[in-house]
């Protein structure tokens, strides 16, 4: 009986260990489904023509030897290119804007490198990050002195946030078990059924995502909805906010400059909405990317621009049912990227 | 922890449920319940555990203290009692108003940014029901530390009641009923049944009366009309609803609690409506507040004076604002009315005396849920406005039609008991019914129950 007992025990915290621990719950699901790679909007709406299953493979780009040191300060979009991806690159980094926010990164440069820093945004971000006070504060976070590359600190818990990390986090432990329960492609299935009815017989669809039925694509309401002062493609862009995202690329620019690296590169990428719809319901696309970039040697830095090829493209360079670009909006950009980078000098 | 998230649904309860029935032993049932009630609490925020163990500690002290005193003593410990479970209430959920108010004319008293802990009035209720009924001697002192923390603990009924008293609760915990298919049935239909009220009625009636009540300056008419009317289901399907789960999860443990509603949108006067809405809040101000301070039995201004007292305590209790007060104030105001100036025509059931009745509760719904008391004069201000642009709303015709069907179907199917009977007759088909109809209507992104506020 005291072994059923111990055994019962042993039980039990493993499953509350790997219900609350974030991430722990993919050792029981090697079969599971990964959503984001049905579309990231796909996952709001779960309608079933929306979900995207092609694979996300990347080619990779023939080897020079043009000793750069390339600092990526990143997002989704870039998250994903490792160091192969990038021509003539021998050593590299990658820090996410998002972890910016809470975490500590240090940077370091070495004098015997080129050292290049990429910073990339996506259109729907611009407004937020490069803000006035809200650059400060990824400055302030994204430093200057260091060890290697982008080095991530993590900051120690207090003890009240050691509670709430092991007992308080309902969202963690609501998302590991949906994992493992509706993450499936039965369970796909029933929530597809739950959102046909719901737009069939309401008209409604998740509140995160609008329907573009004319070249049948999600976007992403908060991209399409003037409401939202940052990230909406529609959200009027007054000639003073101009100025001041020009003058925190500029501060953005100096910052890192001072701290030692040669170069500063950037890159916009359009939202889909700007480039699929950009009159969108009777509304006017606020010409927010190709407004930066006019005036992007104003910041002393390069930059690497996708938004006139992608208004070529239109649909084509976009998954369906994702706020992110295909393979093939990927490829183009990687390929304008290494091109920028192969036309760098050697130290 | 919400009872319908993923979180309660695929760990908590099966956890409980397997601990609770596999244990041998009342101790083993108890602590283990008792410390998955802690866990449950620690999801919200986990240091106020602390404070919860500190008010059962000096609760469980102070009623033993009570058990042993007599005469004046046993009045000052129970003074005492009461002044410091009031206070810890008072502290976090009416200091700032407090403050305010008296700012207002004057001092200048600081306020603070703490947040209230989930279900604090709830506790601090049920923990006085409990010392109170030590000091009339209708219920000994608990001695057993674990069987009284579980009392003020147990979680189905930990944060939004029903709030329990020591005579119902107390002798279900010293011994705990062995598993029972049909309490497990019953109480899975109850949780059912409360779900599909929360995300399938209140969560869907809540996407559009919460825009109309928070914008009530840019609402039109026809809004204001359609949001009051909405509110009013959708605060009964929300709190109803937690209480059936409540019910429900609590039964198929075997705990019977106290029903807290018996359709009181079929109630033919205000005096029958408190007689079945929040039945364990109602009666324990009828209990503890009314009936001690004479009740109805000297004469008509004293009477009229206690349940106005009645009332307005039970508004400060659901919320800090002048507008709880008001809410309070106007019941109280529609009962004397009732009461003593102009009477119900007939007894029993008439349209007259029930729209009369339901119409002014409905209004009094508006300063309970309004942000504020100039809110919810805008809002009455909107009313009458019917040639404004409406306010902006993601709201469909078909879903603005459910609203209005499911609006006329739980009063129709209250009256005429359809849900009871069907599930009675068939309960695997009924059950299941429900269930497609749950996961289908309800809106399962959403939010907490309106009552964890208080």
């Amino acid at each position: 009986m005291r072994l059923i007992h111990f055994i019962s025990i042993l039980v039990l915290i493993a499953v509350y260990a790997l219900v609350k621990i974030p991430g722990a719950v993919l050792l029981l699901k090697p079969y599971g489904i990964d959503l984001y790679a049905l579309g990231d909007l796909y996952r709001y709406a779960y309608l079933s023509e929306y979900r995207d299953t092609t694979k996300f493979v990347q080619a990779l780009p023939s080897k020079t030897d043009n000793n750069i040191n390339l600092f990526v300060l990143g997002d989704s979009f870039t998250a994903s290119f490792k160091q192969v991806h990038y021509q003539g690159v021998s050593a590299y980094s990658f820090a996410n804007w998002n972890q910016a926010v809470d975490q500590q990164f240090t940077l370091q440069t070495d004098s015997a490198m080129n050292s290049v820093l990429l910073v990339t945004c996506a259109e729907k971000n611009i407004r937020l990050r490069f803000a006035k006070n809200q650059l400060a504060l990824y400055l302030a976070k994204l430093g200057s002195t260091g060890d290697v590359g982008f080095t991530l600190v993590e900051k120690p818990l207090s003890m009240a946030e050691y509670l709430k990390k092991y007992f308080g986090r309902a969202d963690v432990s609501d998302q590991n078990i949906q994992a493992v329960l509706f993450e499936n492609e039965l369970a796909l299935r029933i929530k597809e059924i739950k959102a046909e009815f719901n737009l069939s017989v309401f008209g409604k669809i998740a509140p995160e995502v609008e329907i573009y039925s004319e070249k049948n694509m999600l976007f992403q309401k908060l991209t399409t909805d003037s409401k939202y002062i940052y990230m909406s493609s529609f959200r009027e862009l007054e000639v003073q906010e101009e100025d001041e995202l020009i003058l925190g690329m500029s501060r953005l620019v100096k910052h890192y400059k001072k701290a030692g690296i040669d170069s500063v590169i950037f890159s916009f990428i359009p939202n889909p909405v700007s480039i699929v719809a950009p009159q969108f319901k009777g509304r006017i696309y606020n010409k927010l990317i190709p407004r930066l970039e006019k005036r992007i040697e104003e910041t002393g830095a390069g930059c690497v621009s996708v938004y006139d090829s992608f208004t070529h493209f239109g649909e084509q360079v976009y998954r369906r049912g994702d706020t992110h670009w295909n393979v093939k909006g990927a490829s183009f950009w990687l390929n304008r990227m290494n091109q920028t980078l192969a036309s760098m000098d050697n130290k | 922890m919400l009872f319908h998230s993923a979180e309660f649904l695929f760990l908590f309860f099966p956890i409980s449920f397997l601990l609770h029935y596999f244990l041998r032993g009342n101790f083993a049932q108890m602590l283990a319940l008792t410390l998955l009630s802690a866990w449950f609490y620690m999801a919200a925020f986990p240091l106020y555990i602390f404070i919860l163990l500190g008010l059962i500690a000096f609760d469980y002290l102070g009623a033993l203290c009570l058990g042993q005193l007599s005469g004046l003593g046993r009045k000052i410990c129970l003074g005492i009692c009461v002044a410091s479970n009031l206070a810890l209430l008072a502290s976090f959920k009416y200091w700032n108003f407090i403050a305010e108010n008296l700012n207002l004319i004057g001092a200048s008293l600081p306020g603070h940014d703490w947040i209230l802990p989930v279900g604090l009035s709830f506790h601090v209720f049920q923990s006085l029901s409990y010392l109170i009924e030590v000091y009339r001697r209708t219920w000994p002192a608990e001695r057993n530390v674990l069987r009284y923390s579980l009392y003020v603990l147990f979680f189905p009924q930990m944060v939004a009641g029903p709030i329990e008293r020591p005579q119902n609760i107390l002798p279900q915990f010293t011994k705990f009923q062995s598993f029972n298919i049909n309490d497990f049935k019953a109480g899975f239909y109850l949780f059912l049944k409360g779900l599909f009220m929360k995300v399938a009625v209140a969560d869907r009636l809540a996407a559009f009366s919460d825009p109309v009540f928070n914008e009530p300056l840019q609402a039109s008419g026809l809004q204001v009309i359609l949001a009051i009317v909405f509110f009013m289901f959708q605060i009964y399907a929300d709190f109803s609803g937690y209480s059936n789960m409540a019910l429900g999860i609590a039964q198929s443990l075997g705990i019977k609690l106290m029903v807290n509603f018996r359709q009181p949108y079929l109630a033919c006067s205000l005096s029958d409506f408190w007689r079945r809405w929040h039945i364990s809040l109602s009666t324990w101000f009828r209990d503890y507040v009314y009936i001690p301070l004479g009740g109805n039995r000297n004469g008509i201004i004293l009477s009229g004076l206690n349940l106005m007292i009645v009332f307005l305590l039970s508004g400060i209790w659901h919320g800090a604002g002048w507008n709880f007060i008001l809410w309070g104030f106007l019941h109280g105001m529609g009962l004397i009315v009732e009461n003593y100036l102009w009477p119900l025509s007939k007894q029993g059931f008439s349209i007259i005396n029930w729209l009369r009745t339901q119409v002014w509760v409905m209004l009094c719904w508006v300063f309970f849920r309004a942000v504020s008391f100039n809110d919810a004069i805008a809002l009455f201000n909107s009313l009458f406005q019917w040639n404004k642009a409406p306010l902006s709303m993601e709201f469909t015709v078909p879903e603005i039609l459910y609203g209005l069907i499911i609006v006329l179907l739980i009063p129709m199917s209250e009256y005429f008991k359809w849900q009871d009977r069907m599930f009675s007759k068939r309960p695997f088909l009924f059950c299941s019914v429900l269930l497609i109809a749950t996961y289908l209507l309800g809106n399962f992104k959403s939010s907490s129950f309106l009552y964890f506020q208080f």
